[in-house]
């Protein structure tokens, strides 16, 4: 139980795939302008990243795997997620319209987020189990959510605020998403205090 | 009328046939053959160079274990045996000069690696940071050789002054990373002697 | 477009990194070092231009339908011969930019110029691009690396600067020092040209690798 509690709360908040990884910075600045967009996009990216690491554990350990065909991971991974975006949008649409009112506009965007694609191989080079890597995507996802929200509050602030003329729009963004990353440097160190040895 | 009809009907069967092929069969097979292409481009430079990256990687990982065992004269094998989590691999110098054991603790940022050397005597011949997801600037502090040479020409290390023992001191605004540090090498003291030292 | 235009247009006019926005996270993550940043740029402009050149052979050959499963297949593909060419022969590079290597695949610059050039023009062209636009990569890594190296550590290329005349300023090496040097570099570029070399005011989704597929990107992003 203590062992996933850290596994949780460490890719929550201490690896934040955004803020610290780098991976899906994209729709971090894309999508982070509205709230519920910033929502909506990170449900989505939760769903599509547990989803892809549940298919993709047992093809790595079944098949990459006893095969000696490791060196396939990247194109074998890109095409699952791919399939499985569109796969979902095709459901989502046909059984679950209201849903796919809501969620289903990102969904494309999903397969070329290099988070999604970055948790189911980083999962594999950790060692993880089957449930730690699931555990591991889905705090990935909510720190990825975590992120966006925040920014995104941040982000409706900043936008009446008087910046030099060079650093408005982008510039200021990067430069808040800086400060939000050095707020996040703040709970390295944090989880084994909260969790023990 | 009959057989207008009849005509018709399988003009466009033939015409849904071929749509058919357009639509579905065809972008399939192309997929497919693109892939099969790929693949087989994949393979064919798996195999030039898997020898290349397994040599080079036997090479790094001797100059690595000569850097913390001198002695060992970059020539290593490893040591098969059941270790607990916290070791990670033992090798032997082929000379009989001494080990080179890989150890494993949490730091401050996460999982620390350690590379320690230990001569026939059982004393240490040098400790080395290999992986570690430690802040630049303060946990760093602890890796620099200047700070690891204390470990150097040690049996017995402690951090409390026990007597018989040598004490290793923190660093300061390192004191977590070095502390990872200081129990990553004891573990492969610990181990070393479980072993019943070099061979 | 002449040959020396479509060399010159990544470089300069149409920076993928620093005019266009795009690629931000190897951009910001492989940084810490220009030696790595150079890498990075390399290895993505080998992946950038054999996709474009093949892509560009392919367009009459591959449906539809099937265009961008195609493309990425081919993508991955080619990152992964670059990843394993990585691990045999620049084994440091490899071990340092880590995960960045397979995640080239989903680096929109590459599908986005696959979708938007190479599979409409000819071979020849594609390379050019290709080339045009690696270097443009290139050169804003290395820019963004040797800037992030000389403050964060006062090294440069792994030679020692100005490391021993002051306490070099470590959170440059960090995450928070890539977005500030990133967003200072974007504000010089704003500034220089007053504003002018710089048309996005915004992070979009129309210049996402996706938008072609994306309902959304046409209507001006997901806003």
């Amino acid at each position: 139980m203590q062992e996933m509690m850290i596994i949780l709360f460490s890719a929550i908040l201490v690896n934040n795939f955004v803020l610290v990884k780098f991976l899906g910075i994209c729709p971090f600045l894309g999508v982070s302008k509205k709230m519920d967009s910033a929502v909506g996009m990170s449900l989505a990216v939760i769903f599509v990243m547990v989803l892809a690491k549940a298919v993709t554990y047992p093809i790595q350990t079944g098949l990459l795997v006893p095969l000696q065909i490791g060196y396939l991971q990247t194109i074998v991974f890109i095409l699952i997620i791919a399939a499985l975006v569109q796969l979902v949008e095709i459901t989502l649409k046909r059984y679950v319209p209201a849903l796919h009112q809501s969620l289903g506009v990102y969904l494309p965007l999903i397969t070329t987020n290099c988070a999604v694609l970055g948790v189911t191989i980083l999962n594999i080079d950790e060692k993880y189990t089957f449930f730690q890597s699931l555990l591991n995507s889905f705090g990935a996802g909510v720190g990825f959510l975590l992120a966006l929200v925040l920014f995104s509050g941040i982000r409706q602030r900043i936008e009446n605020n008087d910046f030099p003329a060079a650093f408005k729009g982008v510039p200021a963004v990067l430069i808040a998403a800086s400060i939000v990353s050095l707020s996040f440097m703040g709970f390295s160190g944090v989880i084994d205090g909260l969790f023990g040895h | 009328m009959k057989t207008e009809d009849m005509q018709a009907e399988a003009v466009q069967v033939v015409a849904v046939k071929a749509s058919s092929f357009d639509e579905l069969i065809k972008p399939s097979l192309v997929l497919l053959l693109i892939c099969l292409v790929v693949t087989a481009a994949l393979a064919f430079t798996y195999q030039a160079t898997a020898p290349v990256i397994a040599q080079i990687n036997t090479f790094n990982a001797n100059i690595a274990r000569g850097e913390v065992l001198p002695q060992g004269e970059g020539s290593f094998s490893p040591v098969n045996a059941q270790y607990p989590e916290n070791v990670a691999e033992v090798y032997q110098a082929d000379n009989g000069a001494g080990m080179v054991l890989t150890t494993m603790d949490k730091g401050f940022g996460g999982q620390l690696t350690v590379m320690v050397g230990i001569d026939s005597e059982g004393a240490i011949t040098g400790v080395k940071v290999t992986k570690h997801a430690e802040t630049p600037g303060l946990g760093t502090k602890a890796m620099t050789a200047a700070y690891l040479s204390q470990y150097q020409g040690q049996k017995a290390i402690t951090r409390s002054a026990e007597s018989g023992k040598t004490e290793i001191d923190a660093i300061t605004g390192a004191t977590i990373t070095s502390n990872a540090v200081f129990r990553a090498t004891e573990t492969a003291l610990a181990q070393y002697k479980s072993l019943g030292g070099a061979r | 477009m002449n040959k020396l235009s479509l060399l010159t247009n990544g470089i300069i006019k149409e920076n993928p990194v620093l005019i266009l926005l795009l690629g931000t996270c190897p951009t910001l993550a492989v940084t810490t070092s220009a030696v790595n940043g150079l890498g990075m740029g390399v290895s993505t402009m080998a992946v950038l231009i054999s996709s474009n050149i093949v892509i560009a052979l392919l367009k009459n050959i591959i449906p539809d339908k099937v265009r961008i499963p195609s493309f990425i297949v081919v993508i991955a593909g080619f990152v992964t011969i670059v990843g394993l060419l990585l691990q045999a022969y620049a084994p440091e590079i490899n071990e340092a930019l880590g995960l960045f290597i397979p995640l080239i695949v989903v680096n929109c610059i590459i599908l986005g110029r696959a979708e938007m050039f190479a599979s409409k023009n000819k071979v020849a062209d594609a390379a050019f691009d290709g080339i045009g636009m690696g270097l443009g990569f290139t050169f804003a890594l290395f820019l963004m690396g040797s800037i992030r190296e000389l403050v964060g550590s006062g090294a440069w290329m792994g030679i020692k600067l100005t490391a021993e005349l002051f306490d070099p300023i470590s959170v440059f090496m960090l995450a928070p020092g890539a977005f500030f040097t990133y967003g200072c570099l974007v504000a010089l570029i704003n500034y220089l040209s007053q504003g002018k070399a710089i048309k996005k005011t915004e992070f979009g989704c129309a210049n996402c690798a996706s938008a072609a597929s994306c309902q959304l990107a046409g209507k001006g992003g997901c806003e």
